[in-house]
């Protein structure tokens, strides 16, 4: 390539302009092809986040060992014949009691000769199968009862509302532990109370959205086509509103695996013996003192673990539907 | 145009008395005491539509215009008041009559962003109409959504795109095409120009008026722009306040303008020649609240032909503007007090004199 040397001061120069030799640029907005779904640049977004991927991978693989840690029967058939975790948790003198670490138990022993190892892969199960359950269930029941009350207003909205505020004034745990006392013991039971103390946020969280959506003037162009309320309201309000609610319920699990521990460290959670990662804990609170570190540090590397990682995936899920990163207002 | 609205006898809307008064959000207590507070959008407006009419409302910001659209439309229930469609008492209809009435009468909305559902296509929109009403399904649905693209300038190559894809514009196109999947009357078009620039503005403008030549529909278009209510309206009514503050034909209301609201919202809009130049009117401060509107006249407050007692004491008619003011229409009403003044003394002290 050759360079011509600038004959004159200035170091741009426009040369060969000719308006008719430059084409029309193609201004139409044809890009060809569809649009990618608002779920599919969601997800984009969150493939791109490394610290949420990571949270998601631990997550699933605490899901995947807590599943095939045991075999699974259903009504005397083996749905599930792998068994990761060598011995089943609750099968006592496996080998002397309190042992540490070794290579035959990683994880060593409790005082019952227990194999710790199994007991975390195993109880895994309990953990988080109450946290998917009792999120689940209070967003079945808090976004219904919040979805209604900020679209009907009045005195239903009072009624749920008012309702959410005597919920609030109690302390989420201490009310969640004087369910489970009058409740008792019981893997439901244990569900139960977080629901109840849990919905009451997803309420109060939808019925402000639904607050803002509703004002929107596509409900009211909906509503002048003829559409039918319950169907504005599923259709065009609650879809509207509901991202932040995916956000807050999977911090929630989170959380709600973290208050089970603790109502099982408390001795309230499942009945005592059970392989839940809480009740571990409060089983060896007693031995750590003696120098069994082992029996505590797993099972609460294994709760800090799954809390961490969950929280790490709902802030990627935040970041992937954030409204502030929605194309509506992007194309502002 | 309006020899045309003139030929049609019947009209197709009647509103008569509309009140649509809003409760202030007040505290539960002072519910129970009774202490409720109204603000009164719309207080008391007749308005009559005819066939293949367009009639302009305009207004300041806050003056009840959009609420007074959405009434007749009854998206918002009226306080008071009827309202009469196609011979029909339509005030309090319900179930599948106001099904029924939705069919026949559209609205157009300001925001062309926020009234498309940001999460359906455009294709699904417009195919809503026809699903509710049940006015075509599948193959044909697909195809009545395509023809009403083209009607309004689209292509088809657009439908299965989102709202956010398109320009605003192109979105009002969408929201017309959405009103008019019905095949509409009567089209209540809320200010459906103020968010796009004036070359967009005119393109919709003239879209609307190449619909209503082709289909008949009728307008009630609510605008603060006044050029382009000029442009478009057969008839235009001036509201301040909740109220009429006159009435009449576009040529009577920007030729002849009787009411002191009127003159100054003509003084407002921007002139290039100064061929035209009036003594100026310029309006002082913002309307007073309508929650607590003035005694009397409610224009009293920013009157810059103010007389005296008269207006803040008695609340002035409608009337039909005397023929001496060299009205020729007996549709144009006004309601000011200096209506009621003799002839020499309202030329005496004409502005415009």
């Amino acid at each position: 390539m050759t360079r011509e040397p600038t004959t004159e001061r200035g170091r741009l120069r426009v040369r060969g302009f000719d308006a008719d030799a430059t084409t029309d640029v193609d201004w139409s907005p044809d890009r060809g092809g569809r649009t990618a779904s608002r779920r599919a640049r969601a997800w984009r977004r969150f493939s791109g986040n490394r610290t949420a991927v990571a949270g998601l991978v631990v997550v699933v693989a605490l899901l995947v060992l807590a599943v095939f840690a045991r075999p699974i029967e259903v009504a005397g058939v083996t749905v599930q014949p792998f068994a990761l975790a060598p011995y089943a948790p609750a099968t006592t003198d496996v080998a002397p009691a309190s042992q540490p670490p070794s290579l035959a138990h990683p994880f060593g022993t409790d005082w019952a000769g227990r194999d710790v190892l199994s007991r975390v892969l195993y109880g895994g199960r309990y953990s988080l199968a109450i946290g998917v359950v009792a999120v689940a269930l209070g967003v079945g029941v808090g976004v219904p009862l919040g979805a209604v009350a900020g679209y009907v207003g009045g005195w239903v909205d009072e009624a749920i509302m008012r309702l959410v505020d005597v919920l609030y004034a109690f302390p989420f745990l201490v009310l969640a532990i004087a369910l489970v006392a009058v409740f008792g013991q019981g893997f439901w039971k244990l569900v139960l109370a977080l629901v109840v103390v849990g919905w009451i946020s997803y309420a109060r969280l939808v019925r402000g959205e639904i607050l803002r959506v509703k004002e929107e003037e596509y409900v009211l162009a909906s509503r002048a086509l003829g559409v039918p309320d319950r169907s504005i309201l599923a259709r065009h309000v609650v879809p509207n509103a509901i991202a932040p609610v995916v956000v807050q319920a999977t911090l929630d699990v989170g959380t709600v695996v973290l208050s089970a521990a603790a109502l099982g460290f408390l001795g309230l959670g499942l009945p005592p013996g059970t392989a839940e990662w809480g009740s571990m804990l409060s089983a060896s609170r007693d031995t750590l003192m003696q120098g069994q570190w082992w029996v505590t540090v797993f099972p609460g590397l294994a709760i800090f673990l799954f809390v961490l990682s969950i929280n790490l995936v709902g802030d990627g899920v935040r970041d992937a539907i954030d409204p502030q990163g929605d194309s509506r207002r992007e194309a502002r | 145009m309006s020899q045309k609205a003139k030929s049609v006898d019947s009209p197709l809307l009647t509103a008569e008395n509309i009140k649509k008064h809003f409760p202030v959000e007040t505290g539960i207590i002072s519910r129970f005491l009774g202490d409720e507070e109204f603000v009164r959008a719309v207080d008391g407006v007749d308005i009559e539509l005819r066939e293949g009419e367009t009639v302009g409302v305009v207004g300041e910001s806050g003056c009840g215009k959009t609420t007074l659209g959405r009434t007749v439309a009854r998206l918002y229930e009226p306080s008071d008041g009827s309202i009469h469609f196609d011979d029909q008492e339509i005030t309090d209809v319900s179930g599948d009559r106001l099904k029924k009435l939705r069919k026949n009468i559209q609205v157009i909305f300001q925001d062309p962003m926020s009234s498309l559902n940001p999460r359906k296509t455009v294709g699904e929109i417009v195919a809503k109409p026809l699903e509710i009403h049940d006015l075509a399904s599948g193959d044909e649905k697909r195809e009545r959504v395509i023809e009403l693209f083209e009607e309004v300038g689209l292509q088809e190559s657009h439908l299965d795109r989102y709202p956010h894809e398109f320009s605003g514009g192109q979105r009002q196109r969408v929201g017309i095409a959405r009103a008019l999947a019905v095949e509409p009357k009567l089209i209540i078009a809320d200010e459906p120009v103020s968010a796009l620039d004036v070359s967009v503005q005119a393109q919709i403008i003239n879209l609307m008026k190449r619909l209503q030549a082709e289909y008949g529909i009728s307008y009630l278009f609510i605008a603060h722009d006044l050029s382009v209510v000029k442009h478009i309206s057969d008839r235009v009514a001036v509201m301040y306040l909740g109220k009429i503050a006159e009435k009449g034909s576009t040529e009577e209301i920007f030729e002849n303008p009787q009411h002191p609201y009127t003159r100054a919202l003509m003084n407002s809009i921007p002139r290039v020649d100064k061929k035209r130049s009036r003594r100026d009117i310029l309006l002082e401060g913002t309307p007073p609240s309508p929650s607590n509107p003035p005694e009397g006249c409610p224009f009293h407050s920013r009157c810059p032909e103010f007389i005296g007692d008269e207006c803040v004491d008695r609340e002035p008619e409608l009337e039909q503007v005397s023929g001496d003011s060299g009205s020729e229409d007996s549709s144009h009403v006004v309601a000011c007090h200096w209506q009621e003044k003799s002839v020499e003394e309202r030329q005496e002290q004409d502005p415009f004199n």
